[in-house]
């Protein structure tokens, strides 16, 4: 039974891409350029690169790896405790991302790129980040592998050979001989896989076999025209293969699961991840901005969401897989899960062109089929590996008393569960990263693939796509890392709660039912755009203030600039913020006549300009007392010429001023919003306008969630809008129809209300693009000419549009 | 379990689906997830679209239908660039359709029989510092590249791939006029030992960021894309020539029905739109910073005109696209260093 199924999945995985590779003829058009007319590199120069690339990451893996597998053989720790969990927070982090991070990390400013550039040595900057990042998934395969050699080592024949007068140098000798399987096939596992990476390679810009394969295919090369250059892959694939799958099967350590563990152990496996893992998406998280990360990580998170639910597919498929392997394995057996294995040591793009080619004009196509089943690939061949692993562990005598006892291959048994969690884990874990084999074969979808998705952010610099992405591909390893160590009697169920979430998952994935959510407002009419992230003048480093006035725009940002601009956003002129010890302002307004005041927030006061930036007037400091602030935000000037300044902080209210700055009375209270006729109530109040009559102060009660329309006079709240309709409202402008335009920073919109209450439109969604926004701090309306001005936070720039097409 | 999980593979669809139109898009995805959202909103047509990395850009897409030739997946290419288009139509593998939007529009923006549309280019430029090079210094045509100066100064992605294989085929078809030409140009920019980058165009956006080269054949967006990012980099649009008609390289977007669409409606629905006035000015605000052809929309963003740019004849450039691709890594492939090797 056992032996049809792998048969049934080796061949629709293995099988009949192998045979239409070779039966199936290939499209004529992609026969019409010879291959050698776009050879851009020499085959034996791409071959020496290849070569010695792959040469030293087989030495740099073992060099690392062998330590900690040494220190880790001779605790004595669980197997299974510290091995998948290496695996999989090593597959976590596909090379190419950690290269991104390092890369990123190191940019021109930074200490140690400035001491390579000026040494002429950036190019080896780049080599040695591309060997951490290859580093990062190597060393710990290279690990799990040298553990099982190294348990060999007996310490009593350490003491013995001390005795008998060795040196260091030839007790070394003696243990290196002994873990020399171990060595060797950890070298040549380690150069097979550097040898069919591409992404990391392209990122680098170093050409290597697989790339340059890759590059002749695009330009119209076949498999089977460029056979030449893909057989040599083949026949080291093959051999590769047949000697892990004949060393795995006789590498069991029956000695080494004993109970003890050491904590000391397993924290060394961990400090030498955080550092090839860790250490660079954590740099890149500290380098990158912290504007809007939770956004990001909602559209990233979708894509997250996907990709594991193709994972799990993929991992129920090896969890079976895995199970099978772990049985005595006949002939036939042994030729499957050996080429199989061979199949996942070649480069993807011959992998994505044989099983494309293999299934084309068929529903594997189509949907997701033909993707998944080129995932399984490399997947299954980490199931065939751990279960044979597992296997050489057991007894031969135990699964021949199995096998007696008619157990179905289906039930695992000693340590079963956990083998097959763990190739599930594992092979999840792989796919989410895959980028070359999804943009490829992945199915007509509502968006890509997370991994297609990241790598072109990392092209187009979004840098907050890819750190929301770093920051949540380490927490999905980590916990399937977790998830596996907690792995015990509880295995048989978790293995069959996955195989069925994974069944589930597979007919949503393959059929592509739509479950994107999709906002409903409609794209920002923007016409014009100002601004540009940067601090140089005419650029905004995270604008949170603007107004219009006289057809001139002021912006003040997180760098304390206050910035006037001409409508087509060329400089007039700017001046920083005094002082700024404590933080950055918020809050702008432009007065009646002319003068600039600045709610300088953090510094708990306000200041006023004359329009080119001379201080003439302040006011305010900190305190709850009256005339005192802890975060003004806002001020808004009354038609008699008295200021009311918002504020927040835990006493939040409205200030209200004489023109000469002295304090007048103050208005509402901190705490929730009320109903219609009560004291006003203020959380966080972040933007004021006047109605046109000045009968009604209008605040953006943020935190409330609401705009509320205050009687100044008697402070009680007149009108509430959008209650539970408005997220996060922050900027706030009137309009000469008195209707209103909110901006709300969580929603990402603008929207525009009736002084009812009514909703009149809305308008914009997350993003960058055309028509999108992101966390929108404010807006205003110039009635010259009549345009609208939203200030974009999150993309640092000012959208203009028309206030006809806000309709 | 096995068994009735592939058995689902085959099934094709959950629900009675609404109507839909599936594109193979080679553009930013973010750039173009907004205009196709768009065009969902306002027909009520779901798109379902397939997209490509940065380092391949068009060719897989354009490999994809090939080999899908006898039952097509896609029903819209839309390519960001226009070469690979006119493989395609050369090779029967798109139907034609007939545009009301593109009236007026000229001659050189649309194949003969209306297998392909141009639309919203973006230039050709040459990247560079303004810290390490001032304005003056860079060169205005494409030919005087080959002065001695610019010795291993100079930066290009690998023209296999993308946008710079179309630039050279058309710098190779522009030549043609002159016999010899294109040779000696060849041999010229042989000396100047170019790196050609895997990593697309962004790579070399990247490498005269990073002070790796001082000047980098590369498409305008992906320098907008980088300052938009915190670099503070410039760019020229150099001419090939000083006459008339020999100005800016304009790499266009491209539009096209695939041959045996399932769904021709809807697909032709999609075309229209993506021609139309709405997807200009989107690409024109956008960081990609794509040049309107309409004149209505032209005309409001003065600052992205280009003036006399390279009169095109896409179908033709077509022809030349192999052999220009195929001399170049010939003739520069080995005196091309690596940016990353030693």
């Amino acid at each position: 039974m056992r032996k049809w199924v792998l048969a049934l999945a080796w061949a629709l995985i293995i099988g009949v891409p192998m045979v239409a590779a070779v039966v199936r003829p290939w499209p004529a058009a992609m026969e019409k350029t010879s291959s050698s007319s776009v050879a851009l590199h020499s085959v034996r120069d791409v071959a020496l690169t290849t070569s010695a690339w792959a040469i030293a990451m087989a030495v740099l893996s073992i060099m690392l790896a062998l330590p900690v597998a040494r220190v880790l053989s001779a605790s004595q720790v669980r197997l299974r405790a510290v091995a998948a969990p290496l695996i999989i927070m090593g597959a976590v982090m596909p090379p190419w991302a950690l290269y991104y991070a390092w890369w990123s990390s190191l940019e021109p400013g930074t200490w140690l790129f400035d001491v390579a550039a000026s040494g002429g040595h950036v190019s080896l900057l780049r080599q040695v980040l591309l060997s951490l990042a290859l580093l990062g998934t190597t060393w710990s395969i290279a690990c799990c592998l040298l553990i099982p050699a190294s348990m060999r080592w007996s310490n009593l024949r350490d003491q013995a050979m001390r005795l008998d007068g060795a040196s260091w140098w030839h007790r070394q000798w003696a243990r290196v001989r002994v873990e020399r399987s171990g060595l060797v096939l950890s070298a040549i596992v380690v150069a097979a896989l550097t040898m069919s990476w591409t992404t990391a390679f392209d990122l680098a810009g170093i050409m290597t076999l697989a790339n340059e394969l890759r590059a002749r295919m695009s330009v119209g090369g076949s498999i089977a025209s460029l056979m030449w250059l893909v057989w040599p892959q083949v026949v080291l694939a093959l051999a590769v293969a047949t000697g892990l799958w004949l060393w795995i099967r006789q590498a069991g350590v029956s000695a080494g699961d004993m109970a003890s563990t050491s904590w000391a152990s397993k924290l060394l496996g961990l400090l030498l991840w955080m550092l090839m893992v860790g250490l660079p998406s954590l740099l890149l998280l500290l380098l990158a901005g912290t504007g809007g990360e939770a956004a990001v990580w909602q559209d990233v998170g979708i894509g997250l969401m996907h990709a594991i639910m193709r994972g799990l597919v993929i991992a129920a498929l090896v969890m079976v897989i895995t199970l099978i392997a772990s049985r005595q394995a006949g002939i036939w057996i042994a030729m499957m899960e050996v080429t199989w294995v061979a199949a996942a040591l070649l480069p993807a793009p011959v992998v994505a062109a044989g099983i494309g080619h293999a299934w084309s004009g068929s529903a594997m196509v189509s949907t997701a089929g033909a993707w998944l089943a080129a995932m399984a690939v490399r997947a299954g061949a980490v199931g065939i590996i751990i279960g044979r692993w597992r296997m050489s562990m057991l007894e031969s005598a135990t699964d021949q008393l199995r096998q007696l006892d008619g157990t179905p291959w289906w039930r695992p048994g000693p340590g079963g569960a956990a083998a097959a969690v763990a190739g599930g884990c594992v092979a999840m874990m792989m796919s989410i990263g895959d980028i070359e084999l999804a943009a490829s074969l992945a199915p007509p979808m509502d968006r890509p693939p997370l991994a297609v998705t990241l790598l072109n952010a990392i092209h187009y610099q979004r840098a907050e796509t890819v750190v929301a992405a770093l920051a949540l591909l380490p927490l999905c390893g980590i916990a399937a890392a977790v998830l596996l160590t907690s792995v015990g009697r509880s295995g048989m169920r978790i293995a069959r709660v996955a195989c069925l979430l994974g069944t589930a998952c597979l007919g949503v994935s393959m059929i592509g039912c739509d479950d994107t959510p999709r906002s409903d407002a409609r794209l920002l009419p923007t016409d014009v755009e100002i601004g540009m992230p940067g601090r140089t003048p005419g650029r905004f480093d995270t604008p949170r203030g603007l107004d219009v006035h006289a057809g001139e725009l002021y912006v003040v940002d997180r760098s304390s600039r206050v910035q006037r601009l001409a409508a087509d956003g060329s400089v007039v002129c700017w001046w920083p913020m005094p002082k700024i010890d404590n933080g950055r302002p918020v809050g702008l307004t432009v007065l009646g006549d002319g003068r600039v005041a600045v709610a300088d927030t953090h510094e708990y006061r306000v200041l006023i300009f004359d329009p080119c930036g001379t201080l003439v007037q302040q006011f305010g400091r900190y305190g709850t007392g009256s005339g005192e602030f802890v975060y003004p935000t806002d001020i808004a000037e009354h038609a008699s010429g008295a200021l009311y300044v918002s504020e927040y902080g835990g006493h939040d209210r409205i200030s209200v001023f004489d023109p000469d700055g002295t304090w007048v009375r103050s208005i509402g209270h901190p705490g929730e919003v009320g109903q219609v006729g009560e004291p006003a109530h203020f959380v966080r109040p972040q933007s004021i306008e006047w109605s046109r009559s000045n009968a009604i102060l209008w605040v953006a009660d943020s935190g409330n969630h609401v705009v509320q329309g205050v009687d100044p006079n008697t402070g009680l709240t007149r009108v509430l809008i959008g209650a539970g309709m408005l997220r996060y409202p922050y900027g706030l402008e009137v309009l000469d129809d008195d209707t209103l335009l909110v901006t709300e920073y969580g929603s990402h919109r603008l929207s525009r209300w009736a002084p009812s209450g009514e909703l009149l439109g809305a308008w914009g969604a997350w993003g960058d693009s055309p028509g999108h926004t992101r966390m929108p701090w404010a807006v205003a309306w110039d009635a010259g000419s009549n345009r609208v001005y939203v200030l974009d936070t999150g993309n640092a720039r000012i959208l203009g549009m028309p206030l006809g097409s806000l309709r | 379990m096995l068994g009735l999980s592939l058995l689902s593979i085959l099934v094709q669809g959950c629900q009675p689906s609404p109507p839909q139109v599936v594109v193979y898009v080679s553009t930013d995805e973010q750039i173009a997830r907004p205009i196709l959202a768009a065009f969902e909103e306002q027909t009520g047509i779901d798109v379902l679209m397939v997209g490509d990395t940065e380092v391949r850009k068009t060719t897989g897409l354009l490999d994809r239908i090939r080999r899908e030739r006898s039952a097509p997946v896609a029903d819209v290419l839309w390519s960001s660039e226009a070469i690979g288009t006119a493989a395609l139509a050369r090779e029967g593998l798109l139907a034609p359709h007939h545009s009301s939007m593109t009236h007026g529009w000229p001659e050189a923006w649309r194949n003969a029989d209306h297998l392909w549309h141009a639309f919203s280019p973006r230039p050709r430029v040459l990247v560079y510092d303004p810290m390490v090079l001032s304005a003056g210094d860079v060169p205005e045509t494409w030919t005087a590249l080959a002065d001695p100066k610019w010795r291993g100064k100079i930066v290009l992605a690998d023209p296999r791939y993308g946008t710079t294989g179309g630039h050279l085929a058309a710098m190779r078809w522009w030549m043609s006029g002159t016999p010899g030409r294109w040779d000696q140009w060849l041999d010229a920019m042989q000396a100047q030992a170019m790196p050609m980058l895997p990593g697309g165009n962004a790579a070399v956006v990247d490498v005269v960021r990073r002070g790796q080269a001082v000047l980098g054949m590369t498409d305008a967006d992906d320098v907008h894309a980088a300052n938009a990012a915190g670099a503070n980099l410039a760019m020229v649009i150099p001419r090939h020539s000083e006459q008339v008609g020999a100005g800016a390289m304009l790499m266009p977007n491209t539009v096209a029905i695939v041959q045996g669409a399932r769904h021709p409606r809807e697909a032709a629905a999609l075309a229209d739109f993506l021609l139309g006035d709405e997807t200009a000015r989107l690409l024109a605000v956008s960081h990609s910073r794509n040049v309107p052809i309409s004149p209505a929309v032209a005309d409001s963003f003065p600052e992205l005109h280009v003036d006399d740019p390279l009169v095109l004849d896409i179908d033709q450039i077509e022809h030349h696209w192999a052999p220009a691709v195929s001399e170049v890594v010939t003739r520069w492939g080995p005196q091309a260093s690596s940016v990353g090797s030693p």
